[in-house]
């Protein structure tokens, strides 16, 4: 099914028009102080040197994919598995113990969690960004929560976004073709004496899966705001909203009127703020103070029979967000650097269908972390960290992480580590009191917590091997790992507990070549295997996790100024935690051809984008409905900038 | 013996004392301007001058902003201190802290005096870069147009050490446009003191821009070191004013440097930090400097 138009988009496209108008103001002196540009906070964690195993994707690969969302762009990564139960909503699993929320990961937008307390996990669709907003993304593969905090349990993405300094005046993008595509996005940025601006709109929408009423629209702005009043000191402003219109239910139950799945819209509103105050007194000499809130309100309303009675459902809720985080580096001398931070956090969610109140339900949260790095040997460094959280939820916990890292050969880092994460569980899960209330006397309970439910937790051991042929334009890491998860979160009765345990272990393997200056590719291939603690027929962790996984991403400039790039995905088969959610091995093909132009002082590029080239996929399975990507869907680009 | 020896050292003092006389009858203004980074070179210049004889009264210290005593010897820090030298009669003057760009810009220097440029030799660059960063042969720069004709000329230093080197013409406002041209073949960029180029407001970007793509920035100044740079090449304060001083000191001589002047003493400064995250080990300060004397 379509949605109609929408007519604030063009307003906001106007409004950036409008911005671009102002020219920028320069002329200083060479005398002036510089402000510290790459500080701690800015710099990407080195693949090569880091504690853990990183993959860092920068903005011209994300780009080259042709990926509409970020999220698509996650395959590059080595075990990290992208799967849509709806057309809209994509969940990430990076170990198998696939689900619809992918609670495993945490996943931060310069620097603030847009992680959902409500449900937990991350409704990436609604993430207020286009692929030209973002500068690179980094992914920690593995446990990270002595950095991160609880949640960073399997990994975490971090998504930096462009500095506006960086940026075009004026960019306008839009895509169009197959499965009712249609994306846009305006951005335009102004650079004055102290701030940087930039204000960026954008829409996304799509038809979603034939088998699937799951059609969908959103609609982002953001404005970020940077100043610098000296050499030292800066602030960083961000907002953005998003409001976001969808289908769900299924075809097949259109005229069940006992089914709450019937297709029916639903609609999300979030907004997000971000301020930090910095002081960088040098690379390594750097403290930053951050107030951060994030709002989300979802709407999901359909009636449903119940017996004789046709009774109004809703699935709304409101969740709140808002820390203060500061945090410092110092480097007290060329062998000893050290991080160090805390922050307080409130969550609060509302929903009256899962809790049976109006009022907020809160909680809140302390920690602290200390990072240190260590070159206790010539060819040694030492990476302790160690985070403490208290709860109100869980109550206090620990994370730690020790890494030993040894460089016998200079580019050449073999790492030993071992780390310990814990995973919250979703306010839903500790205060769940979700049933219909048929009659006065009738109650058909879906989740009624009895309040015990925890923290799961896991503890990870690796070994690495990270290197760098400079000569070669070669570099890449491979790690093997072993992990204990325990306290899992399944349902016992209308309860949740921590019941179950899994082992994993496996590998990964990543490789970046530039064989030529005009050819880029990438590999990156892992193995996990999951022991499952608990009676497979029961629960079956083993086969939730993918055996094998490979992404191999070309890259190749052309003569003309045009860019051919190839990306194949290869997954193996693996099975959902819900029964019946089995997805076979499949394996898809993305094709880009891109052509860059100038038309005087306009840049452009036009491309056309051919996702699935190779066969129909078939992307998940949920009860009797197949999500298939068709042969073939293919879209054009066109960005224009100045 | 001895008291020959004590009769030779009386006259040689005698004639010291009557040269600084003579010379130090010729006040000195040192004009400097707006910022912490002119004022503590006029500072430390002050100082050299006055341990090298110059009585503390004929030194004054005066911002741009403010008149001059007639028929000094003008020393200018800064392009706008520049603009005080009279441009003939004056009994001599020095520039520093004057970017080679912005001499170049000038139709002509005033005469009897000498500007030391901000700019290192681009010899001694080059062989930083070629000692410090090797396997990387593409050095990249952006320019004035002023600037290019000597900047290309000099391309023959580059080749003489294998190194490619590229200078693009660019303004304040072609800048952004230019850089993102040039980075795709490039593998070092070389910044090269040049307001309309590098400036509080361009430096983000450039910085930003360049190790995006990996590239190492080579720079002029600690301050854009600081900044980003992995490298930089630059004299310090006491450095500049050490050179700056003896050329006043010619002046008071009777034996002025005319023209344009390149830094003698030098310094090398590393960020670590920022070669690390791009993945390139660079040898310690100390060995580069030791290399490049």
């Amino acid at each position: 099914m379509k949605l109609p138009n929408y007519s604030k988009f063009s307003l906001a496209m106007i409004w950036i028009s409008s911005l671009t108008l102002a020219q920028p103001v320069l002329g200083q002196s060479e005398l002036d102080e510089l402000p510290v540009v790459l500080s701690a906070s800015r710099l990407k964690q080195s693949p090569l040197r880091a504690p853990a195993g990183v993959t860092v994707i920068d903005r011209e690969t994300i780009i080259a994919t042709g990926a509409r969302q970020i999220v698509d762009v996650l395959r590059l990564v080595p075990g990290v598995v992208v799967q849509y139960p709806r057309g809209y909503w994509a969940a990430v699993g990076m170990r198998g113990f696939g689900e619809f929320f992918g609670r495993n990961l945490q996943v931060l937008i310069d620097g603030v969690s847009v992680y959902n307390p409500m449900w937990s996990g991350v409704d990436w669709s609604e993430i207020p960004l286009s692929p030209y907003d973002i500068e690179r993304i980094e992914v920690i593969r593995g446990p990270n929560a002595a950095t991160y905090g609880a949640n960073a349990f399997f990994g975490v993405v971090n998504i930096i976004t462009r500095d506006p300094s960086t940026e075009p005046a004026f960019q306008a993008t839009i895509a169009s073709g197959d499965r009712g595509i249609l994306d846009g996005n305006l951005r335009g940025s102004i650079k004055g004496d102290i701030w940087r601006w930039r204000a960026s709109v954008g829409r996304r929408s799509d038809d979603g899966f034939d088998e699937r009423p799951d059609s969908h629209r959103l609609e982002f702005a953001s404005l970020r705001g940077d100043a610098q009043f000296n050499g030292q000191d800066s602030l960083l402003f961000n907002f953005s909203m998003t409001e976001k219109d969808a289908q769900d239910g299924f075809y097949h139950l259109a005229n069940d009127l006992t089914s709450s799945q019937r297709p029916h819209d639903t609609a999300s509103h979030t907004w997000t703020l971000q301020t930090r105050w910095a002081r960088a007194e040098s690379v390594d000499d750097e403290w930053w103070v951050q107030y951060y809130a994030r709002q989300t309100s979802a709407w999901d309303h359909i009636d449903v029979k119940f017996g004789p009675f046709l009774l109004p459902t809703d699935s709304d809720y409101d969740s709140r967000r808002q820390g203060v985080e500061a945090q410092q580096t110092h480097r007290f001398n060329p062998d000893l650097r050290a991080a160090w931070g805390g922050e307080w956090r409130e969550d609060n969610v509302r929903s009256y269908n899962y809790f049976h109140t109006m009022d907020w339900i809160k909680t809140h949260l302390w920690r602290g972390f200390g990072n240190v790095e260590w070159k206790f040997a010539p060819e040694w460094t030492l990476h302790p960290s160690v985070m403490i959280e208290d709860n109100s939820m869980t109550g206090r916990s620990s994370a730690s992480r020790w890494a030993v890292s040894w460089e016998p050969i200079q580019n050449h880092v073999f790492r030993i580590g071992t780390a310990n994460s814990r995973l919250t569980p979703p306010i839903l899960h500790k205060y769940a009191n979700w049933y219909y209330q048929i009659t006065p006397a009738v109650k058909v309970p879906v989740y009624i917590s009895s309040g015990l439910v925890g923290d799961a937790a896991i503890r990870s051991n690796e070994i690495a091997y990270a290197f760098e042929f400079p000569s070669l334009h070669l570099s890449g890491d491979m790690r093997w790992f072993k992990e204990r998860v325990t306290g899992l979160v399944r349902a016992k009765g209308t309860d949740l507990v921590n019941s179950d345990d899994a082992n994993t272990r496996g590998g990964d393997l990543s490789l970046n070549w530039r064989p030529w200056e005009s050819t880029h590719l990438r590999l990156a291939v892992a193995r996990t295997i999951v022991d499952s603690l608990v009676d497979p027929a029961d629960r079956n962790y083993g086969a939730s996790a993918p055996k094998h996984t490979a992404t191999l991403h070309w890259r190749q400039q052309l003569p003309g100024n045009y860019e051919f790039s190839a990306t194949h995905y290869r997954v193996g088969p693996s099975t959902w935690l819900e029964p019946d959610q089995t997805v076979p091995a499949y394996g898809r093909l993305d094709l880009r051809l891109a052509k860059k132009f100038s038309l005087g002082r306009e840049r452009g590029e036009v491309a056309l984008v051919t996702q699935n080239a190779n066969s129909p996929t078939l992307d998940f399975k949920e009860k009797a409905v197949v999500n298939t990507y068709q042969r073939r869907t293919t879209f054009l680009q066109l960005s224009v900038e100045y | 013996m001895s008291s020959l020896f004590r009769l030779l050292l009386l006259c040689f003092l005698t004639l010291c004392g009557q040269v600084l006389a003579a010379g130090a009858l010729q006040p000195v203004s040192i004009v400097y301007d707006e910022g912490n980074v002119a004022w503590e070179h006029a500072n430390i210049l002050g100082k050299e001058l006055e341990a090298r004889g110059v009585p503390a009264g004929e030194i004054e210290l005066v911002r741009t902003s403010e008149p001059l005593q007639k028929r000094s010897i003008v020393v200018a820090v800064g392009l706008g201190a520049m603009k005080k030298v009279p441009a003939g009669g004056s009994p001599g003057w020095v520039g520093l802290m004057v970017p080679r760009a912005s001499v170049e810009a000038m139709s002509e220097l005033p005469e009897n005096g000498a500007v030391l440029v901000m700019d290192q030799p681009l010899r001694r660059i080059l062989d930083l870069v070629k000692i410090g960063l090797p396997g990387r042969s593409r050095v990249g720069a952006l320019a004035s147009s002023s600037s290019i004709p000597w900047l290309r000329q000099q391309k023959r230093l580059a080749a003489e050490r294998g190194l490619e080197f590229s200078v693009e013409a660019a303004t304040a406002e072609t800048m952004p446009k230019v850089l993102d041209g040039l980075l795709p073949y490039s593998d070092i960029l070389l910044a090269l003191p040049d307001s309309a180029i590098h400036n509080r407001n361009t430096v983000p970007l450039i910085l930003l821009a360049s190790y995006r793509l990996g590239i190492p920035v080579v720079a002029y100044s600690e301050s854009y070191l600081n900044a980003g740079a992995i490298l930089a090449l630059y004299s310090t304060p006491a450095q500049t004013s050490r050179q700056a001083a003896t050329m006043v000191m010619d002046i008071l001589r009777g034996k002025p440097t005319l023209g344009i002047v390149e830094p003698v003493e030098f310094k090398v400064g590393v960020n670590d930090r920022v070669a690390r995250s791009l993945g390139i080990s660079l040898p310690s300060a100390a060995e580069l400097e030791a290399k490049l004397r």
